[in-house]
């Protein structure tokens, strides 16, 4: 079945350990993408996932479409324009 | 109440003498320490009249409860002064070893007043003073200062000192210790008027014990753990320099003096870049586990190396010294954020007022110079000889050096309608056209356009909210924000560690609870940080403060930027909404019934500077 592919712009720390920029990865959710996108980078894994391995820890979210997201059934598609960023804390 | 001590230390300076003054233990309570008690005394010793650079005004040093107590990052320093950039309340805080040696000295915070004959150095060793010439340092950075001052008296003394901008009366001055700077609102400047050069403080006391040590203790080391998680990530790995790239993808990044909220070809200056290209290592702060001060190599712009030159960058210097001036260069970037470290003012207001002085030449407005002198968006070597020129009051800097605001009172022709201030404090770099609950809080903040005695952009930079939530709800979110950063600025806690905290206030209330041994519980570390806030803005109601001045620019509020949020009716609503759930009238100023609430008419009272 064909899988669309989803580009996700990394920033901050996600940029940092991945070495890139984008990673594409499927998924219809974010959940799913999400996992996807870590099987594919593998060093994400260490940093940014939470401790039972399920989604984003608490000093990263998700930006979809410009709105903050930390919803792994939110629905993307290749449309979406989906970011993975830093959590915002001052500066 | 224990872990501090109940007492505080006025230095006047034309007399050289000093004294001890009491601090009840229901003001303790009442302000905690840090920004809240110093607010208190601030509106004890600077009645309304005084003005900021009068001989009379006081400058102050405030510690708190929690320094010394082993509780990460507790090691902030408060200054407080009636701004002579705003006119209103100046309050800054800065991470320093001089915290920890002030309240050694066995007080909780030290008052500063009168004027030396010639330009000093105040030494405070324990509860003793003097004054020595200070001829010899004028014209020194105060990483210079500090080195020769504590070769000459010993190095457990903690240095705090100005640079050329302060002993120049630049408006938006900064006092340095440790190499962080105690910011905005100019400080320094108040510091200079006093012709003080420096301060040295050695305490040799000791630490008056905290109430619970054993809990505390576990306390204090779960909560260093938990700094190392992923919360504070950001800050170790990259530094707020991060914000850069992500800030310009969300059209966020206010460019060109705010003409535009993206800038193209920056990527030179992402954070991640700079990670790359330039860092050498990182610091921390006094007390602090997290270690976010991070260092870049210093090169000519041809990439030729200072050999061992580096300097600490901020997101906040990145972003005024960089794309709000239309500069992409980072080797630029870098040397003006360290010629401002070295002269020692605010380089918000400094990248702020130049890219003001930027739209005037665009605009033909005549500065008083000839137009070959005004710099041009994006001329990086004209950026650097005018923030000389600033520090040394020469030239073009001599305009410049009041701040924008001023300084488009000053020369009119229209360039008072592109000046980006609040109460003459210039914007942060964070676009509130896209941020409306930042906005708010900007518009309110007691010291001017401030991000961090607000904190309010976390709302808009997560899903708290929706993003058409109800007007009450937004600023009901912008109002807690006030709230909590109040209580993280009395307490002397980084705003980094905040995202350590699951319920900020109740946790903030046990650790207190622990030091102190006085019972708290969040709702009541909330009314305190409600109660300081409302003290502050007393204290700009008394030095002239009207509804009028919390207003936001007329470039964010106009509508020539097709995705802003604001318009003047929406700020008017807002600020309707906020005086009500605040306790004010229609005016902005507070019921008699919220003084009560908060005990602030009796406090208050109290608060009266010995004679
Ligand atoms: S987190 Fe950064 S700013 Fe805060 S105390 Fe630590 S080093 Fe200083």
């Amino acid at each position: 079945m064909y899988k669309p592919r989803i580009k996700i712009e990394l920033f901050g720390t996600p940029r940092m350990v991945a070495g890139t920029r984008q990673i594409e990865a499927t998924g219809e959710d974010l959940g799913t993408l999400f996992q996807n996108a870590c099987n594919k980078v593998p060093s994400l894994r260490d940093h940014i996932v939470n401790p039972e391995g399920t989604w984003l820890n608490a000093g990263y979210t998700f930006v979809v479409d410009g709105q903050f997201t930390n919803d792994p059934t939110h629905y993307v598609d290749p449309e979406s324009d989906v970011l993975l960023v830093s959590r915002a804390s001052g500066g | 109440m224990h872990s501090v001590h109940g007492q505080y230390l006025h230095i006047d300076l034309s007399h050289g003498r000093m004294a001890i003054y009491p601090i009840a233990e229901s003001v303790q309570q009442a302000f905690l320490g840090g920004i809240g008690l110093g607010a208190w005394l601030l509106d004890a010793w600077c009645p309304a009249g005084t003005e900021p650079l009068h001989p009379d005004a006081p400058l102050i040093f405030v510690s708190s409860p929690f320094i010394g107590t082993g509780l990460t990052t507790a090691s902030k320093l408060a200054v407080l002064a009636r701004s002579p950039q705003t006119g209103f309340i100046g309050d800054s805080l800065t991470s320093s070893y001089l915290a920890i040696s002030l309240k050694r000295c066995g007080v909780d915070a030290i008052v500063i007043t009168g004027q030396c004959p010639e330009w000093s150095v105040l030494i405070v060793e324990n509860q003793e003073i003097r004054i020595e010439p200070a001829q010899d340092l004028l014209g020194t950075s105060p990483d210079s200062t500090s080195e020769q001052l504590r070769d000459r008296l010993g190095k457990q003394f903690r240095i705090a000192a100005i640079g050329e901008a302060g002993e120049n009366l630049v408006r938006f001055a900064a006092i340095s210790n440790d190499g962080r700077l105690a910011g905005r609102t100019g400080p320094g400047c108040v510091m200079g008027s006093k012709r003080l050069k420096a301060m040295a403080v050695r305490g040799s006391g000791r630490l008056p014990v905290v109430a619970d040590p054993e809990t505390l203790g576990q306390a204090a080391r779960a909560l260093s753990r938990r700094s190392l998680g992923p919360e504070t990530a950001k800050y170790r790995e990259l530094g707020t320099a991060a914000n850069l790239a992500f800030f310009n993808k969300m059209s966020m990044l206010p460019s060109r003096n705010f003409q535009a909220s993206q800038l193209d070809g920056l990527e030179g200056l992402h954070g991640e870049a700079l990670h790359a290209t330039h860092r050498t290592d990182k610091n921390a702060c006094a007390a602090c586990t997290i270690g976010c001060e991070h260092h870049y190599a210093l090169r000519s712009s041809s990439g030729e190396g200072k050999s061992g030159s580096t300097v600490r960058l901020e997101y906040e210097s990145l972003y005024a010294l960089g794309p709000l001036c239309g500069i992409n260069d980072p080797d630029i970037v870098l040397q003006a954020a360290r010629l401002c470290d070295d002269l020692t003012m605010d380089s918000i207001t400094t990248g702020a007022t130049i890219a003001w002085a930027m739209e005037c030449r665009e605009n033909g407005v005549d500065l008083g110079v000839p137009k070959h002198e005004i710099p041009t968006f994006g001329d990086g070597d004209a950026l650097l000889r005018v923030i000389g020129e600033i520090g040394q009051r020469r030239g073009l800097g001599d305009l410049l050096a009041d701040g924008s605001r001023a300084a488009a009172r000053g020369v009119g022709q229209g360039s008072e309608s592109w000046t980006l201030d609040v109460k003459g404090l210039e914007l942060p770099g964070y676009d509130p056209r896209k941020l409306p609950t930042l906005a708010l809080g900007l518009a309110v903040a007691t010291r001017g356009a401030c991000h961090n005695r607000s904190s309010a952009y976390e709302v808009d930079l997560s899903d708290q909210l929706a993003p058409d939530a109800e007007l009450e709800a937004r600023v009901q979110a912008a109002i807690r924000a006030e709230d909590q950063a109040s209580i993280l600025d009395s307490l002397n806690l980084c705003k980094f560690l905040r995202h350590c905290f699951d319920d900020l206030p109740a946790e903030s209330a046990h650790l207190l609870e622990q030091v102190t041994g006085v019972p708290a519980d969040g709702e009541t570390l909330l009314a305190t940080g409600e109660r300081i806030n409302t003290l502050k803005r007393l204290f700009n109601i008394s030095h002239g403060w009207t509804r009028d001045d919390d207003w936001l620019p007329s470039r964010v509020l106009s509508s020539e930027n097709s995705q802003s949020l604001l318009s003047p009716d929406w700020l008017t609503s807002a600020l309707d909404i906020y005086y009500r759930q605040r306790g004010c009238d229609a005016h902005g100023i507070p019921t008699s019934a919220s003084l009560s609430r908060l005990q602030l008419d009796h406090l208050r009272e109290s608060a009266s500077a010995p004679a």
